[in-house]
């Protein structure tokens, strides 16, 4: 009987009420937004860490494969002797080192630009003209070739912050592997100690056996510059030549 | 009409509904989110399973260089390898050594003390038969064909694998050959002076070998079934500032002359030994033990040691007139003597080399070399060991080499393998109280023809104690397989 009088009731909402639900909605929602919105911005976070990360990721490893392989000469058994090296601390003696530099710093900016070099021909000399054959035999005795470079630059710029590869004569021009490094930095070590090929002469890049990388990156849209919003990765790593370990 | 109003009307449940829809958008940001971390670990795996893979592939390297080292045949060549090889499927799977054994396929392996679930390794060779192959050896197309290796040099490659990354490495193996002794005493070089002022000494071809506690010379017994070599041998033809046969300036040495009598001569080619030239199937004392031989010239002995000295891995010492070297032992190791560089040069204080050098043992042989420099008056010491009978001994085992510079042996030397002095104006003294035991071979190599008189290649001193050759088999074989005369170079990922 007193529900039925209630659904017959004309009366709607009083102002009154309305703005009280109107304001209790309002409070719900505007918790609920913070709530999205620090969400989303969480989401940012972490998707342009992974951003950045992987950047990183790709030029470090892609660097790291190449410089490991770097001073293939398969005839420096036989060049003439360019340089003698430290050997290891404890022992005081030099190592001859022959025939080319696997890497080879650039002479004014070391720490941002360096060239890979790999006689991937058995000439003896790098060739820096043409493309030479690079041949794998496979399971079945069947050689493949293909045509490589015997130098790779990879060189940093700060003012764009891209980081690119050039393989001489395959690559017309400098191919941009990553962008958004905000630093990047290569250092190098002989047997044991680091060189700094700062103008020095080739003798020294000779003697480098293993190449430090650091490099920081941030994604290619950069979050707030609050201490939460901005995102920096670094990664570093270290790899020693193979082909240069004695 | 009532039931709608009803209906309508009723707000009950209406919190369920907008609970499930805020649950529902909540959990649609938190799965977009988590599906983009999750990916990220999966970059990060893949990463790791590839740098795993490639360490696995790095240890089947390592591995597979072992075995190649312990692996030769009559010819210090791979080509017993290779049998099953064929132009269609030249790669043959490598396999450990037998000693210390068991023997293993390197074939899918797992690393030592762990399972095939932290990840797999296959390690296997193929001849450098193909054209293409100087390109990664350096070296020019030969006689080589896919199942025999002419010019010891073979590729291997190993292959890692991890969870579902996979890296191949290759790197191309060679071996150094030693050059072929055919005495104990060998002086193939351009000149043959030879001094020999003792009744005590012992140059003997025949071959020793030892079966265990090889470090004690009493276990070391003439072992027949290998053939003997002589006593020493020389080059052939004749010595061109003398105008006598090689073998001729040798053997004068063990004649009468000055204070040695016929019986004091006699004493001498009593002391050596070996094959004889006129039945080379039978042994002799005497002057038929020394005999010019064909099969080790001076280009074989300048080619060996410019590869020897070329070779990755090889470490030279430099001796120089202003800071000559020498050796003093250290008593307690006899294989580990000190390294000074001070020894008597012009150089004076600021020789400060001082150092333990390893000589090695029969265990881990050595190759050590000394480079001096070039003294047209004959007089430079390249490497002096020890400087009296009462020093510590000293012992080592693998390759000595000293090169352009004198040899001068004064204490208790010892050694296991090749000792080799080559070079310009040289020569190797076994001096006062001496005591010298070399089992394997001795090379007195000089390079330089019309070296002055009276400056010997090969001198032993009137007072030395006791000066011993013999020739071992046993020893040169391991020489032969020491890490120093083998190299793996072209390292290339592919």
């Amino acid at each position: 009987m007193k529900a039925r009088a209630r659904v017959r009731s004309q009366h709607g909402f009083t102002l009154a009420e309305l703005l009280v639900a109107c304001a209790v909605i309002a409070f719900v929602m505007a918790g609920l937004l913070t709530m999205l919105q620090s969400g989303q911005q969480s989401y940012l976070v972490g998707s342009r860490q992974i951003e950045a990360q992987q950047n990183l990721r790709v030029a470090i490893d892609r660097m790291v494969d190449e410089i490991r392989n770097a001073g293939f000469c398969p005839t420096c058994e036989t060049l003439p002797v360019t340089a003698n090296c430290p050997n290891t601390p404890t022992v005081g003696n030099t190592t001859p080192v022959r025939g080319f530099a696997a890497i080879l710093p650039d002479n004014t900016n070391p720490a941002t630009k360096v060239t890979i070099q790999n006689d991937w021909d058995g000439s003896g000399a790098i060739n820096t003209v043409s493309t030479v054959n690079y041949t794998v035999v496979g399971a079945d005795g069947t050689p493949t070739t293909t045509q490589r470079g015997e130098q790779i630059t990879y060189t940093y710029n700060a003012g764009t912050g891209t980081l690119t590869r050039q393989e001489v004569i395959i690559d017309a021009t400098p191919v941009t592997l990553v962008t958004g490094i905000t630093s990047l930095s290569f250092t190098y070590f002989d047997v044991g100690n680091p060189v700094n090929p700062n103008g020095n002469t080739t003798a020294t890049s000779q003697c480098i056996r293993s190449v430090g990388i650091s490099m920081t990156t941030q994604p290619s849209v950069q979050g707030q510059a609050t201490m939460q919003g901005k995102i920096l990765v670094t990664m570093g790593d270290t790899v020693r030549l193979r082909n240069r370990s004695n | 009409m009532n039931r709608w109003r009803t209906v309508l009307g009723n707000e009950r449940g209406v919190a369920l509904v907008l609970a499930l829809m805020i649950l529902l958008t909540l959990t649609g940001l938190v799965l977009a989110f988590l599906s983009a971390s999750a990916f990220e670990p999966q970059i990060s795996r893949n990463l790791s399973e590839t740098a795993r893979a490639r360490y696995l592939a790095e240890a089947g390297l390592e591995v597979g260089y072992n075995a190649l080292i312990a692996t030769s045949d009559a010819n210090s060549s791979w080509t017993g390898l290779l049998a099953s090889a064929t132009t269609s499927s030249p790669w043959v799977i490598l396999s450990t050594p037998t000693t210390p054994g068991p023997s293993v396929a390197l074939n899918a392996v797992s690393l030592p003390g762990l399972d095939s679930a932290s990840g797999i390794y296959t390690v296997s060779v193929r001849n450098d038969y193909q054209a293409s192959d100087s390109a990664i050896t350096g070296v020019a197309l030969g006689t080589e064909t896919v199942t025999t290796d002419a010019n010891r040099i073979v590729i291997m490659r190993a292959t890692g694998t991890y969870n579902n990354a996979t890296k191949t490495l290759e790197v191309v193996v060679k071996r150094l050959a030693l050059p072929p002794t055919p005495g104990a005493v060998n002086i193939p070089g351009t000149q043959a002076d030879t001094y020999v002022n003792t009744q005590q000494f012992e140059i003997d071809g025949r071959d020793y070998g030892c079966s265990s506690n090889c470090s004690v010379d009493a276990s070391w017994s003439v072992d027949a079934s290998n053939p003997a070599k002589y006593a020493l041998s020389t080059n052939t033809g004749t010595q061109s500032n003398v105008g006598v046969t090689y073998e001729a300036r040798v053997e004068s040495a063990f004649g009468t002359s000055g204070s040695c009598d016929a019986n004091c001569s006699t004493n001498k080619k009593d002391s050596v030994r070996g094959k004889d030239q006129t039945n080379p199937t039978g042994t002799t004392t005497g002057l038929n033990t020394i005999a010019a031989d064909s099969a080790l010239t001076p280009s074989k002995m300048a080619t060996f040691l410019a590869q020897l000295a070329t070779y990755p891995g090889t470490q030279i010492f430099q001796s120089t007139k202003a800071c000559p070297m020498k050796l003093n032992g250290s008593g307690s190791q006899p294989n580990r003597p000190t390294l000074v560089n001070n020894n008597g040069g012009t150089g004076g204080a600021s020789c400060t080399m001082n150092q333990t050098l390893d000589l090695g043992d029969r265990d881990n042989p050595k190759l050590v070399y000394f480079r001096g420099e070039l003294d047209s008056s004959s007089s430079f010491t390249g490497l002096q060991v020890g400087t009296n009978a009462s020093d510590p001994s000293i012992r080592g085992a693998g390759i000595l080499v000293v090169e352009d510079g004198d040899f001068k042996q004064m204490t208790n030397f010892k050694w296991d393998g090749l000792v080799i002095v080559t070079g310009r104006y040289v020569g190797a003294g076994f001096m006062t109280s001496s005591t010298t035991t070399i089992r394997g071979a001795f090379l007195a190599n000089e390079t330089m023809a019309g070296e002055a008189n009276g400056y010997f290649e090969f001198y032993l001193n009137a007072l030395a104690n006791k000066f011993t050759v013999r020739s071992s088999k046993q020893n040169l074989d391991m020489v032969q397989q020491m890490r120093g005369l083998h190299s793996m170079s072209s390292w290339r990922e592919i």
